[in-house]
């Protein structure tokens, strides 16, 4: 359980990534959604002892997070939102060589613990191949290897998905999911459907704020029935969302599918729709920036 | 269109310049190191220039402006360079590849913008120079009067050529390898080939050559300004002809040969395919299609984290970072240059003349640490900052700052890494001068020294990698901390000419680690070690500081940076710290104590005014009468493991002044050498001092001097007795100026070093002028004029005729050695006693030695040759025994018999220098020079040569002591220089001798041309080594080739038999030059005044050499010319003089001499027919060189043969059958 309270950080140019923050992680996968810019690579950063906060507390299962960084990192597994790599060498190399700074110094145990891993993340026929030559979703791949060394109890990945095609993105979701078990998993991501398919509990923030958290299933089972849609033409858009709560629009054959949230049917051909996690968030956004005076 | 395109480009790439920092701190940096050049007569000490030409000659304005450019260079390469890279590094180039730009457009008007900017740089630096001349503390004296043309001169010939030509290359470089860093190891690899070219055309004298290949004209200038004199400095602008000429033309063709290639070779689509990111090799096809249908389980590892945790990981962590760097590109550039550079210089490291030595482990070391010191600073300085940010530019910090090792394992990690590849550099040095020595077939390897010399010098790059990282670490910045690494060093540099010379602040610092085969590192070692000490916890304190500030996350402002630094002060850090804090002040206390306490720390600054107050207090003694010493008694114990010498002795003084002495000045603090002030102080101890009833005058412990004033007159004629007890006890170490001469094994003073000495000493005068001037003394005093009569009471040694008698003791396992002749040897306890006595007087000069010799003996005649040499020098004994033996047989066949019954040659440790001296009997030789040259069958013998020089010295010094006057070392080295040429002669033939002396006259025209006061001729030289040494033997074999060697042998015998042995008035150089003048024909009497009265030059060219085949099977050879003669005065203004002289005319074939005749020139152009019976190849005017000439090489000229033409054979007269040769 990681426990985190009343975080605040402001960047030296005024930036307030992260207002007053307070959460609460269990154990498993938990998803935290955000636009780009929200604040979340902050709060990742900082969970994964690589920034400092202005204020507040975090704990992980009693260990003071900001305070005893070595003892965090011990225990700690991340993967960045964008990383490089030593172009010259191989991937096993690096591995064993990440083995090492993880603590892992037994031989034949690191051993098996890279072999393992690489073909855990599919990389076993290419671990002599230097990362250099890696492809985007094998280099992601190869991050993810690396931030499952050892056996961390907090795992934080920052938009793994981005970059990743939908068959890797899927592959990389599955591999997620089946370590997440037992541990903290905290993965960040603007992709709505990253969340949705695996994460236990999620979090959506946005300027810095906590906006909200919950169990995506139940999150979206509260809007089932209160979502409506219809196939517009592009120019009647405008028209829409001046006089609905419109969600979210989308492109669907050179047509416009229109979202609303209503409690009761809106009529005007508008059928209703099955509520998933992106009407929750785009809602929740929406909310909280029309709150805030911040209409688009 | 296409234009205003291009102007778009160039526009937009200057605009780009003039908004980044670089310009405006290059432009201030560059022109205000000009401006300090300039003003504060640092360019004095910078540049070939002599140091009394003004400090704004056009030359040397020329010279500083090249100078910079080559400075600039780095500067300027970042220009060049960013305007090709500019677009690949911040991906924008398919922004401009897809927009209808053409490559010509954009590519020269990159170049152009660039180009411009550096020009800019250049403009600004040259104001600055400018600028210079007119601050206020412009010393206006040294300034000749203002002239824009030299400023302009330089920088349309040398600066913008230069620019250009390196732009372009280092365009091309950046255009084709993409890359920033390679770009700038060609810039480095470049700065080194020009520095190396510059040192082999010096090493190898291939002016020409080396003019035309160093690309940046430096080398160019210097052989246009070679053996300029300082009135030449002042007026002359270094002609654009010549070599200069030829290099300009053939760098700018390689220039635009450089830019053409960047023009054809860049295209903007393979400059997309080759930008970074779309390089990659993908390798989908590896990837499977779906995950693997086994479920794979995850392996549980365990993560230890023990005690031992950390040091496997930076042990692990180094080797990852050693290796990724010795697998680079950069490494391996740097690495085979480095190994070819220490190569080229162990081979070539102590030659002289072209006669290499045996390449003994201390010089191979040598040649390592010297050759390697700019690669080194560079790799270390360079990979500290790479090393540093690596993990930051590769963009994977995010991923190793969050592993669980502490910041200690990166930070040692990398410094480690550093230090390895400094070890893998001076290792693989070490490897090539071992395959030196073995190839040269020396195998008497030294393993440990070669293993300390080892730890010495990568101890000393472990501080600067510490340092270098601790300032990559603070500033936040990779370039940043390399520009501070630069003012670093550059200030280390600064305050040492500031007088800031104490170890203590001088990061890295340490006294000097000397070492002599003899003596190993002796008693350089400790204060060694105790500076090592001291500066290995000021590093450590370092380390700490970089392991506070290391960053570790994502990178945070200055106050927050403190604020965690504040928060990491704790736990082990915070014990290090404090340990080596604890250590850097207790060692430092230490080496305080010693230097400090024990011994006095005097930088310069104090000793130049030491000796100034030595002057002003005491100069009022220097024309006191004086008792002369006839008689010297001592006993000496030297003590050689404590550095410790015991000495009670007296003078017997007699009064032969002719008048009473009552005033009795003593100076006990031991004379100074020539660089070397007041080397005792501080250990010299004056113990005791006896003499008859007196009154003390002066009593100045400070600069130990004593005056007394006797009760009782000394009357002339009478004697008296001046006893004195002193010691020489070392305690600790100096911060510098160790005392070098007595030490563990190889101990060598002389009486002026320790023994106590009469009368004011002209020696301890402060002979630089500046320091002078900065003192308020008024100009050093020149040498008395020839003829003072009141002089020529004093010789120029400053010692007078004694005997001597010394019981002197050492240790056991040493050797001492005194003046005269062994009376007597015992042992006593753990001592052994030696009593050495003079039969005879001879000049009070006397050395003093003690070390482990090995004895080498043989007799000439009645006289013992003895050479005391150390065990691992056995090479040259014979050869310095037999020139002994042939130099004794040739001054005693044809000068005066030798005066002693024995001769010793005494191997002397290195301190001394490459260096041998000739006292009474005794020659000590420095080790470093004949005992390890090595003479192979072609080199010149300088074995031999030495050997016979300071034989020579028995004869002149030691029985005809010249007075101290005006030409007293034409007595002293001249003669003996003469001597040692006919000994060589003697030994390996004229030719060897004419080899030989072409290095003379290199040395004397280099020499003259860096005269500080004026040339003096010969006759009246005042001490002046190219004088005295290299025009001496020019003249003397010439006149020998005029007058015949015979001639000149008689007028010495006589002018010896005159003088040899007298006491006051001693001899001078009118003396000698009356028997020589007397010796000379009459129609020849010119030569007495060209040679020794006045500075008399030649310019003696051949135009045009042709022969032709005469029916009867001879030749008829042409040879058109021209010899004029020249007068010089001290500054080298030079004036023709009418001709009228004998003049060597000489034509060679095949075999050799087919023609040579001294003929009678009287007009500047000269044309001869001469006829010879072989075929001609080369015929020359004054063809070997015996008149000095400024230009040697263009006296001699091949013969081609003469087209057949009608008219040549109607001009043919009629051949005068009587001689050979005719004018035409």
């Amino acid at each position: 359980m990681l426990t985190i309270q009343n975080l605040s950080k402001t960047y030296a140019n005024g930036v307030q990534a992260l207002q007053d923050v307070s959460l609460e992680i269990p154990k498993g996968m938990f998803g935290l959604l955000g636009p780009n810019g929200a604040g979340k690579s902050t709060l990742m950063r900082t969970i994964a002892t690589l920034q400092e906060s202005d204020t507040g507390t975090m704990f992980l299962n009693g260990l003071d997070v900001l305070g005893e960084k070595e003892e965090v990192r011990k225990l700690l597994g991340y993967l960045p939102q964008e990383f490089g790599v030593y172009p010259r060498v191989s991937a096993e190399a690096m591995l064993d060589h990440f083995a090492i700074l993880k603590g892992i110094t037994n031989g034949k145990e690191r051993k098996e613990t890279v072999d393992g891993l690489l073909r855990m993340t599919n990389l076993w026929d290419v671990r002599k191949q230097r990362l250099g030559t890696f492809s985007g979703g094998m280099q992601q791949r190869f991050g993810i290897a690396q931030a499952l060394l050892g056996q961390p109890k907090l795992i934080i990945v920052d938009e793994p998905t981005a970059g990743l095609d939908p068959e890797e993105r899927q592959r990389f979701l599955n591999l997620l999911s089946e370590i997440g078990e037992g541990v903290v998993v905290i993965l960040s991501t603007h992709i709505v459907d990253d969340v949705g398919e695996i994460c236990s509990r999620m979090a959506i923030i946005d300027t810095g704020r906590l906006l909200l958290t919950g169990d995506p299933r139940d999150l979206s089972a509260d809007l089932a029935g209160k979502i409506w849609k219809k196939m517009v033409d592009k120019d009647e858009v405008d028209s829409y969302q001046r006089s609905m709560a419109v969600i979210s629009t989308r492109l669907f054959a050179g047509r416009t599918v229109v979202r609303v949230h209503s409690e009761v049917s809106p009529g005007d051909g508008f059928e209703l729709a099955a509520a998933d996690l992106e009407d929750v968030y785009f809602m929740t956004l929406r909310e909280t920036r029309e709150a805030g005076g911040l209409v688009n | 269109m296409r234009l205003a395109t291009w102007k778009e480009i160039f526009r937009f790439e200057v605009k780009y310049h003039l908004r980044q920092p670089l310009f405006y701190i290059a432009a201030f940096a560059l022109g205000l190191l000009a401006l300090l050049l300039v003003s504060t007569g640092a360019s004095e000490v910078f540049g070939k220039a002599p140091a009394s030409a003004f400090r704004d000659a056009p030359a040397v304005i020329v010279g500083h402006l090249t100078i910079f450019s080559i400075i600039g260079l780095l500067v300027m390469t970042a220009f060049v360079a960013s305007s090709v890279l500019r677009d690949f590094e911040l991906g924008t180039h398919p922004f401009f590849f897809t927009k209808p730009v053409r490559k010509f457009d954009y590519l020269m008007g990159r170049f152009a913008g660039s180009m411009a900017i550096s020009l800019a740089l250049f403009v600004i630096v040259t104001a600055a120079m400018v600028a210079g001349r007119f601050v206020p503390w412009q010393d206006a004296e040294r300034l000749g009067p203002f002239s824009a043309v030299p400023y302009v001169y330089g920088l349309l010939v040398l600066v913008f050529p230069n620019l250009l030509v390196m732009g372009a290359v280092f365009f091309a470089v950046a255009a084709w390898s993409r890359r920033m860093l390679v770009t700038y190891l060609c810039v480095v690899a470049f700065l080194i080939l020009q520095d190396v070219v510059e040192e082999l055309t010096l090493t190898f004298k291939n002016a020409f050559l080396g003019s035309l290949l160093e690309p940046t004209g430096l080398v160019a200038l210097e052989t246009v300004t070679r053996y300029w004199t300082v009135a030449e400095y002042n007026v002359a602008l270094p002609a654009l002809a010549g070599p200069l000429l030829l290099n300009r033309l053939l760098w700018l063709s390689v220039g635009a040969v450089f830019l053409g290639l960047s023009y054809a070779r860049f295209s903007y689509s393979r400059a997309a395919a080759g930008s970074r990111r779309a390089g990659k090799k993908f390798s989908e096809e590896s990837a499977p299609e779906i995950a693997p249908k086994e479920r794979v389980v995850k392996p549980r590892a365990a993560q230890r984290f023990s005690f031992l945790t950390p040091w496997r990981q930076w042990l692990r962590q180094t080797r990852f970072e050693a290796v990724t760097i010795l697998r680079g590109a950069p490494f391996i550039v740097l690495f085979v240059t480095t190994l070819v550079f220490v190569f080229t210089f162990a081979t070539v490291i102590g030659q002289n003349r072209g006669v290499p030595v045996y390449p003994v482990t201390y010089l191979m070391l040598r040649a390592i640490t010297v050759s390697m010191q700019m690669f080194l600073i560079v790799v270390v300085i360079f990979y500290s900052g790479e090393l540093v940010w690596r993990e930051r530019a590769l963009g994977i910090a995010g991923v190793s700052d969050a592993l669980p090792a502490p910041n200690w394992v990166f930070l040692g990690a990398k410094v480690t890494a550093l230090v390895l590849v400094v070890a893998a550099f001076i290792a693989a040095g070490i490897l090539s001068t071992i395959t030196v020595q073995l190839s040269s077939g020396f195998t008497h390897l030294k393993p440990g020294l070669y293993a300390r010399g080892f730890l010495v010098a990568t101890y000393s790059y472990l501080l600067l990698a510490v340092l270098s990282v601790f300032v990559q670490v603070i500033s936040k910045n990779k370039f940043i901390g390399y520009l501070l690494m630069i003012v670093v060093l550059l200030g280390r540099r600064g305050a040492q000419i500031l007088g800031f010379e104490h170890n203590l602040y001088r990061y890295g610092g340490h006294s000097p680690l000397l070492y002599s085969d003899m003596n190993g590192y002796g008693h350089y070692t400790e204060p060694y070690l105790w500076y090592s000490l001291y500066w290995g916890f000021g590093a450590a304190i370092l380390l700490g500081l970089s392991a506070l500030f290391w960053m570790r996350g994502v990178e945070i402002p200055l106050k927050a940076q403190l604020a965690l630094a504040r928060a990491r002060w704790r736990g082990p850090v915070r014990v290090f710290i404090t340990v080596a804090a604890v250590g850097f002040v207790s060692t430092g206390a230490y080496v305080y104590y010693n230097t400090n306490i024990l011994n006095e720390y005097l930088p310069r600054a104090e000793r130049v005014r030491r000796r100034a107050d030595y002057e002003r207090k005491y100069r009022e003694y220097r024309d006191e009468p004086l008792p002369r010493i006839t008689a010297v008694r001592s006993e000496i114990d030297i003590y050689p493991d404590e550095r410790r010498v015991e000495i009670r002795g007296s003078y017997r003084l007699e009064n032969m002044a002719g008048e009473p002495i009552r005033t009795l000045p003593i100076s006990t603090v031991g004379r100074s050498d020539q660089h070397d002030y007041l080397p005792f102080r501080g250990t010299l101890r004056l113990n005791d001092l006896d003499l008859p009833g007196h009154r003390v005058v002066v009593s100045d412990d400070d600069l130990g001097v004593y005056v007394y004033e006797l009760e009782e007159a000394l009357m002339p004629g009478a004697s008296m007795e001046l006893g004195f007890d002193v010691s020489v006890v070392s305690r600790g170490f100096k911060n510098h100026g160790m005392d070098q001469r007595i030490v563990g094994n190889g101990t060598f003073f002389a009486n002026k070093n320790l023994f106590p000495s009469l009368g004011y000493s002209r020696a301890n005068e402060l002979p630089s002028p500046r320091d002078r001037r900065r003192q308020g003394l008024p100009p050093v005093e020149r040498t008395a004029a020839v003829d003072d009569d009141a002089a020529r009471d004093r010789n120029y040694l400053d010692a007078d005729w004694t005997t001597y008698e010394t019981t002197i003791s050492t240790s056991l396992d040493q050797i001492a050695i005194a003046p005269g002749y062994v009376e007597d040897e015992w042992s006593e306890g753990d001592r052994r006693y030696y009593r050495y006595k003079t039969d005879a007087p001879v000049v009070n000069l006397a050395v003093f030695m003690s070390a482990d010799y090995q004895v080498a003996r043989d007799s000439w005649n009645d006289v013992a040759i003895e050479v005391y040499y150390h065990a691992d020098h056995p090479f040259n004994i014979e050869r310095l025994i037999e020139a002994t033996k042939i130099s004794l047989d040739y001054f005693t066949a044809h000068f005066t018999p030798y005066q002693h019954r024995q001769l010793r040659i005494v191997e002397v440790p290195n301190y001394i220098g490459l260096t041998a001296f000739s006292l009474a009997s005794t020659i000590p030789f420095s080790e470093s020079y004949g005992f390890i040259l090595k003479v192979r069958r072609r080199d010149i013998d300088m074995v031999s040569y030495v050997t016979a020089h300071e034989v020579a010295h028995q004869w002149w010094n030691h029985q005809v002591i010249p007075a101290d006057v005006q030409g007293a070392t034409l007595i002293s080295e001249t003669l003996s220089q003469y001597s040692a040429l006919m000994v060589m002669e003697k030994m390996s033939g004229a030719a060897e001798v004419r080899h030989f002396l072409e290095f003379e006259l290199d040395q004397y025209l280099d020499g003259r041309s860096r005269e500080q006061v004026a040339e003096m001729p010969l006759l009246l030289v005042e001490n002046q080594p190219y004088i005295h040494y290299n025009r001496g033997a020019l003249i003397m074999y010439a006149l020998k080739d005029y007058v015949g060697e015979e001639a000149i042998n008689r007028a010495l015998r006589r002018f010896l038999e005159a003088t040899a042995f007298q006491g006051p008035p001693y001899a001078n150089s009118l003396q000698l030059l009356d028997y020589l003048r007397e010796e000379v024909p009459a129609e020849m009497q010119y030569l007495i005044e060209d040679m020794f009265e006045t500075i008399t030059l030649f310019d003696g060219r051949v135009t045009e050499a042709r022969y032709r085949r005469l029916d009867d099977g001879t030749y008829r050879v042409t040879l058109r010319g021209t010899a004029r003669k020249l007068r010089a005065d001290g500054q080298g203004m030079e004036t023709e003089i009418p001709i009228a002289d004998w003049i060597d005319v000489g034509v060679f074939g095949e075999e050799g001499v087919l023609f040579l005749e001294k003929l009678r020139i009287t007009k500047p152009d000269v044309c001869f027919e001469v006829l010879v019976d072989g075929l001609p190849m080369e015929a020359g005017i004054d063809p070997y060189n015996m008149l000095i000439d400024r230009v040697a090489n263009d006296n001699r000229m091949s013969v081609s043969e003469m087209p057949d033409s009608g008219e040549a054979q109607r001009s043919r007269s009629e051949p005068d059958l009587n001689r050979r040769i005719s004018p035409c």
